[in-house]
């Protein structure tokens, strides 16, 4: 028997266990200061991170913070100067010229001239460029060059383009300096944005502070901003009931879990919208009178309700978000109308598949086609890597007969030209419609309002019968706030809206 | 009683004579110890060739292309191409294996493709990290096993066994994930004294530090905590009803001196095992506990490559976290030669 050293082992080991994790708990081991430091859960990017070339929503945060670019949209959509003080079309429509800000610096204290614009600009639109932003110009921008003065930018189209101020709030856009070398902005991260970054670990978090050459530096009231990565949502979610950060989108799971009345909601604009989108090329979407029984069969407050949480709007199947300035006119709003959906199928069922990497969209569209008669639907859910996996030809998202895939918010011309056009890229649908491509270019060459009018109605008409993408809904960005949080938002955290912090303050 | 006897059995010049005798007798049989070491070591590179084969295999069946992920999806098949041949992933997989391991071998171990940083920067950087939190939930895993199987074996077969019985076995049927939302929930949320996030910023204040990594600490600790401490009970059991127990209490030690040259090492021989395995595993980062508290551990690190292709930083990764493993257990393979001696005969045999 060893009763006295089993009592001694036993009484020094939990000592032992005690003592450790009550030290780690001690008052003197209290948080660092994060006062006036606005704190955010993101993803690991898993991705390098450079401005010209980020294309995952956290990377973009992450290079987004530091950067600035030429002009954004607030919650509104409208037009926002930021590194543009002004920007004028010419009578042809063929020359936008942009007049850089006067005593704009960057982070490192060189100013933001007009070659520094002209450069960032020819490296996102290079040949050789693996820009995400170079899309966006596809087909548009011809060239750019210095102006006839030191301050302004030359952009020259190939065709008129009215909205093309709005191409420059697409990602990728942040004005980097003339000669900025890809791949290294991590260890020289280069920027005229509001923040400066500090540190940046991989897998662990990013810490900026304010950057006081910022133009607008009155405007950020905050210190700085902390990025702190999270793999788990479930550690996120309890991380921002610990108080460790100050915003958490307000979806499903979250609210239900949450004392929603202890956070403010706030909202942003509209941030994104998941398409439907069916392959016309192939059975059983290349039946018009399918893809209409499909879109009277959804039940878009349904997706709102349970996809969406409520943060949503019902949309009808056309590609203008409602903030957009010229809305659609005279077409019936579409809901769920089981009659129409049996007289277009006449008795057949049709059966296809889900393929989508948006697990909680695809359950739910399927349990509400499942109730309705005619359509027998299975699900293909992937993982992000395993949806997007291969080259166009083959990849699941632009080849499935059914695939779910979200897009961040655009022009509607340019939605025209990178998923209806013929043989666009990202055509997922596998559709062309001459009519439409070259009412979308008559769209963007006018300037007069009731043209414009009766050309976005042409457009809309077109999306709304044809039914290459049905769109449900147009989502927003809606978050619960720590309440020491003061101020608004202009628009969400994004590329297009700048990130901008401005009027935002933080007040224990 | 035998635990009251006074008598000084280690400071008689006898018992230090006849020690020194008997290690002076088994000097011959501890020449066996440089060649289990080295045919261990030696055993480590073929170990890992083999790992290494089987992961670029497997990655390669794994759908998903390097140069996309690294692109994203708006990158169109052109730039993937260019970007895919610029980072060296075209042509066969014997090509490109061996490519690798040409670089693996020389000390070049490639750029991460997702993060475009050197792998081995990354790598290194988490595994200290890794071993940090594998360290602490070791020291808090070791005492509390001992104690808790010391306790039960004290109380054999009696109340506090059984508690302490039911209570372990129903924390390993617990899992290590669902553990850690607990313990979060009632130290972060509720009585908010440990912080979520392990890898918050805490500068350089290593009280912070330990204070942040004290809920993955105890998560990864809890999940072995049962078969170890059941372990130690068995062996302490073992030991106590052994036959060399008794003769040792029988020719007058101390009770002291019985449980320490006896029962602890005999009880500890089982535990030494496990012990082993667990280290290993422990120092190569859980990717659960790391990817919950959201700490940089390599872990966490190796299951971000492997969902993004990530060969270069997921090869590098598995040979470190191999390596670690192998030679968690050849310290396993000393501790045994220290602890028992019958292993020490064994080899020089």
């Amino acid at each position: 028997m060893a009763p006295p050293l089993a009592r001694s082992l036993a009484v020094a080991a939990l000592a032992l266990l005690t003592i450790v994790p009550l030290a780690a708990c001690s008052p003197a081991a209290d948080a660092a200061t994060t006062d006036d430091v606005y704190r955010i859960g993101i993803l690991d990017p898993g991705s390098d991170i450079d401005p010209l070339t980020v294309a995952d929503y956290n990377a973009q945060l992450i290079a987004g913070l530091v950067g600035e670019g030429l002009i954004s949209l607030n919650a509104e959509g409208e037009l926002e100067s930021r590194l543009a003080t002004d920007w004028t079309a010419s009578d042809d429509g063929l020359t936008w010229t942009i007049t850089v800000r006067d005593g704009a610096l960057f982070n490192d204290g060189s100013p933001v001239t007009a070659a520094d614009v002209v450069a960032t600009f020819q490296a996102i639109t290079a040949d050789d460029s693996v820009s995400a932003g170079k899309s966006a110009f596809d087909g548009i921008l011809a060239s750019v060059a210095e102006g006839t003065d030191a301050a302004t930018v030359d952009f020259t189209l190939v065709r008129p383009f009215s909205d093309f101020p709005r191409l420059l709030t697409g990602t990728n856009t942040a004005i980097l300096p003339a000669g900025y070398e890809p791949g290294n902005w991590l260890k020289n991260p280069i920027g005229a944005g509001q923040f400066v970054l500090d540190s940046y670990t991989v897998g662990e978090s990013a810490v900026y502070s304010k950057n006081p050459d910022y133009w607008n530096a009155d405007a950020i009231k905050v210190d700085g901003v902390e990025l702190k990565v999270y793999a788990d949502v479930q550690a996120k979610l309890l991380a921002f009931q610990a108080g460790e950060l100050d915003r958490i989108e307000a979806t499903s799971d979250t609210v239900s879990a949450l004392d929603v009345s202890q956070y403010n909601t706030i909202t942003a604009g509209y941030n994104k919208f998941d398409g439907i989108f069916l392959n016309t090329s192939v059975a059983p979407f290349n039946d018009p009178t399918v893809r209409e029984a499909l879109a009277w069969a959804i039940d878009r407050q349904g997706l709102v309700d349970n996809v969406y949480n409520g943060t949503a709007d019902v949309a009808n199947d056309v590609l203008y978000f409602p903030n957009y300035p010229v809305q659609p006119e005279g077409l019936e709003q579409r809901e769920q109308n089981l009659d129409k959906v049996a007289e277009l199928l006449d008795g057949r069922t049709i059966s296809f598949q889900i393929t989508t990497d948006n697990q909680l969209y695809a359950e739910v569209l399927q349990q509400q086609l499942s109730a309705v008669p005619g359509f027998d639907v299975e699900l293909n859910v992937l993982t992000s890597e395993q949806y997007y996996a291969g080259d166009n030809s083959v990849t699941p998202w632009l080849n499935a007969p059914l695939s779910i895939t979200n897009w961040a918010v655009r022009g509607p011309s340019q939605y025209i030209g990178l998923i209806f056009q013929t043989g666009a890229d990202w055509n997922a649908s596998h559709y062309s419609n001459p009519t439409l491509e070259a009412a979308s270019v008559a769209f963007d060459s006018a300037t007069d309002d009731a043209e414009r009018q009766d050309l976005v109605n042409q457009i809309a008409t077109i999306q709304y019968d044809d039914l290459a993408v049905i769109v449900p809904t147009f989502s927003r960005a809606e978050l619960l706030q720590d309440k020491r949080v003061k101020g608004e938002f202009a628009g969400p955290l994004d590329f297009y809206t700048g990130y901008s912090f401005a009027g935002v303050s933080i007040e224990d | 009683m035998t635990t009251s006897s006074p008598r000084p059995v280690t400071t008689t010049p006898t018992s230090r004579g006849s020690r020194g005798r008997g290690l002076e007798a088994l000097r011959e049989r501890h020449s066996g110890i440089p060649a289990l070491i080295g045919k261990r070591l030696l055993q480590i590179p073929f170990v890992l060739l083999v790992v290494s084969i089987l992961i670029y295999w497997l990655v390669e069946i794994v759908p998903g292309d390097p140069g996309r992920n690294a692109l994203g999806p708006y990158a169109t098949d052109e730039q993937v191409l260019l970007w895919n041949q610029q980072h060296g992933f075209v042509g066969s997989v014997l090509e490109r294996y061996i490519h690798w391991l040409g670089g693996f071998v020389t000390g070049s171990w490639g750029e991460s493709i997702i993060y475009g940083e050197p792998a081995s920067d990354l790598i290194l950087g988490r595994l200290g990290n890794s071993l940090l939190l594998g360290a602490y939930a070791f020291v808090l895993l070791v005492p509390a096993a001992i104690a808790l199987g010391a306790v039960q074996a004290y109380w054999e077969a009696r109340r506090p066994d059984r508690v302490i019985t039911i209570t372990l076995m129903s924390l390993a049927a617990i899992p290590e994930f669902v553990i850690g939302v607990i313990l979060l929930i009632v130290f972060a949320v509720v009585l908010a004294v440990l912080p979520v996030h392990a890898a918050g910023d805490v500068g350089d204040n290593p009280l912070l530090r330990l204070r942040a990594m004290t809920l993955p600490a105890i998560t990864l600790a809890l999940g072995y905590l049962a078969v170890l401490a059941r372990m130690v009970r068995t062996g302490a059991i073992e030991s106590i009803t052994a036959q060399y127990h008794r003769t040792a209490v029988l020719k007058g030690l101390t009770t002291g001196e019985v449980v320490r040259r006896h029962v602890v090492r005999n009880a500890l021989i089982p535990t030494v095992s496990l012990l082993g395995i667990y280290l290993g595993t422990l120092l190569g980062g859980s990717a659960v506990v790391e990817t919950l508290f959201g700490y940089p551990g390599l872990g966490a690190l190796i299951v971000t490559a492997t969902e993004k292709k990530d060969i270069v930083l997921l090869e590098a990764g598995v040979m470190v976290t191999g390596l670690v493993a192998l030679l968690a257990l050849l310290l396993t393979d000393l501790l045994f030669l220290v602890i028992d001696p019958r292993v020490r005969f064994e080899e020089a045999k």
